[in-house]
């Protein structure tokens, strides 16, 4: 016999979405309109097949679950359900007969949270439910902070790590700094002074011919060899010149300034220190550069050392895919990296692309993520990228995205305001 | 609980108190119990006639069993009882009586509609 209490039973717990299976249409009308008293929102389903459909399609609180129904019965339901890592946390209660517990038992096992004998007691079916429900709430408010918590740690690794690279970079550029500026001053002396040999050779011809003396076909000729080899160790000195020059800007350490930058001439020093780093590395390097520079893009506002970070990261990256394409294709082909600048009015915009394989749709998303690399184990970070992205996106309020075709090619293309202004 | 033949046994009055609590004060929900019951039932008795006829003891199991459920909600205890025991008789394969018992069950599924259409009448 069931109890009618006068009141009306209520749930403590936030109400919730509880899907009802059942086939009889009577039992279905009468425990939906159950569940609705107790605050609930309510799906119906009258067999197994559209209970698992609606369970896909809806989110779903709690299954009331029949056992005996035509077709694919409870137990059948209740099995799919937990075979499915979507539905298995989603609890279910099984709506049984006095005369099945045999099934309420097996299914109990099989992972159903509770039981519902039928007829249904109001004050059980509402108790039940109820907390069916607050514990459902309770798991997903202890997933959620789960998750929250993942992600605060995995932000907190993340920024421990990108302040250890930055340290790093700056104690090491202070250091190359260093290094490269004593370097310039000899250097400058290499330059000057065989420039200014080289402008004897014309004064001693000079001197020569007043006093009359002929010259000798094989002094003359080793006259011409010595003033030859005075220009090339000129125009060597001024090359070597113009990478330190570039190491300079780049490594200079501590916190950079902001100012007013030429941007080709940062993004062409970048590069060409990109290429002789790797060139350094690995003397048998080659890559065809090409280089299409918008003259009018002019100055823009930024910090030139930590822009000029980004292009060489970018740079970098595409000698290295290049070359990696070049070392699976072989001879055949020629790894290419193109370097663009455009100018778009207020903003500007650098592309710079390579004929490496490409980045695969699937890292697309994770490609600015710290730590996310697709290099061998050792040879790359996984913070180039990130580190990139923050400089570009957060310290210059600019874009940087990536334009892709698989095998084909990666292009990265950054976007920045001509001016700067300060947050 | 009653258990006789007695017609005035045939409904639990609890689990109609609880239908009027539940239906407050309106007649949606017995139009709709109604709507539900006379769409469910005739073939539902139809599958037990004919499970009785072809002595399909699995058709007349499957179908008294549906029906019973649906008395034990609307509290029907007659009718309930007799679905009952067609059931125990389909399950162990004991057809014989099962027609007779069928003749009697019939008028307690007219009752039932004609309670719920009563409960209809009454609302509105």
């Amino acid at each position: 016999m069931s109890a009618a209490p006068a009141e009306t039973p209520e749930i403590a717990a936030a109400p919730g979405l509880v899907l009802v299976v059942e086939d009889s249409p009577v039992a279905r009308l009468l425990l939906t309109r159950r569940v609705e008293e107790l605050g609930c929102r309510t799906l119906t389903a009258v067999n197994g097949r559209q209970a698992l459909d609606r369970l896909h399609s809806e989110a779903i609180d709690l299954v009331l679950l029949d056992i005996q129904m035509p077709e694919m019965d409870g137990r059948a339901v209740l099995q799919q359900m937990k075979a499915d890592a979507a539905l298995r946390e989603t609890p279910v209660i099984m709506v049984s007969g006095m005369d099945d517990l045999d099934s309420v038992v097996h299914c109990i096992s099989a992972g159903a949270e509770d039981y519902l004998p039928k007829p249904f007691n109001p004050v059980l079916l509402a108790a039940r439910i109820g907390a069916c429900l607050e514990k459902k709430r309770l798991r997903d408010e202890q997933r959620r902070k789960t998750e929250e918590l993942e992600q605060a740690l995995q932000q907190l690794r993340a920024a421990q790590a990108q302040m250890l690279v930055q340290e790093k970079m700056a104690s090491l550029g202070a250091l190359t700094a260093g290094i490269a500026h004593e370097i310039k001053n000899p250097l400058n002396f290499i330059g000057n002074f065989a420039e200014l040999s080289g402008e004897l050779f014309g004064e001693l011809r000079e001197e020569l011919r007043s006093v009359g003396a002929p010259l000798a076909a094989d002094v003359e000729e080793r006259l011409a060899a010595l003033e030859q080899n005075m220009g090339k160790i000129h125009e060597h000195a001024r090359r070597a010149d113009g990478i330190v020059s570039g190491m300079l800007l780049h490594a200079r350490g501590g916190k950079g300034e902001w100012q007013s930058v030429d941007l080709n001439a940062l993004l062409a020093q970048s590069v060409n220190l990109a290429y002789h780093g790797l060139r350094a590395r690995d003397p048998s390097f080659q890559i065809l550069l090409e280089a299409d520079y918008d003259p009018n893009i002019g100055q823009v506002e930024a910090v030139p050392q930590d822009l000029g970070r980004v292009f060489l990261n970018l740079a970098g990256n595409g000698c290295y895919f290049a070359r990696e394409k070049r070392k699976k294709l072989g001879g055949d082909f020629t790894p290419t990296l193109s370097v663009r600048t455009r100018c778009l009015g207020a903003r500007v915009e650098v592309r710079i692309r390579d004929n490496g394989d490409g980045v695969p749709a699937s890292v697309r998303e994770r490609l600015f993520q710290p730590f996310f690399t697709t290099k061998p184990t050792g040879v790359g970070t996984g913070l180039g990228l990130s580190i990139s992205y923050d400089i570009v996106v957060r310290m210059h309020a600019g874009e940087l995205r990536v334009e892709s075709e698989e095998g084909e090619y990666a292009e990265f293309i950054v976007v920045l305001p001509r001016a700067h202004r300060p947050a | 609980v009653a258990t006789s033949a007695d017609s005035n046994d045939d409904f639990d009055p609890s689990v109609l108190d609880e239908l009027r609590r539940l239906a407050d004060g309106r007649k949606e929900l017995f139009t709709a119990l109604l709507a539900a019951f006379e769409d469910e039932t005739p073939a539902l008795l139809l599958a037990m006639r004919s499970g009785v006829a072809e002595a399909d003891a699995a058709k007349l199991r499957t179908a008294a069993h549906t029906l019973k459920g649906t008395a034990v909600n609307l509290g029907a205890l007659r009718l309930a009882q007799l679905c009952a025991e067609l059931e125990t008789r389909a399950r162990a394969s004991r057809m014989d009586g099962a027609e007779s018992l069928l003749a009697k069950l019939e008028p307690h599924v007219r009752r039932l509609a004609e309670m719920l259409q009563a409960e209809c009448q009454r609302l509105a």
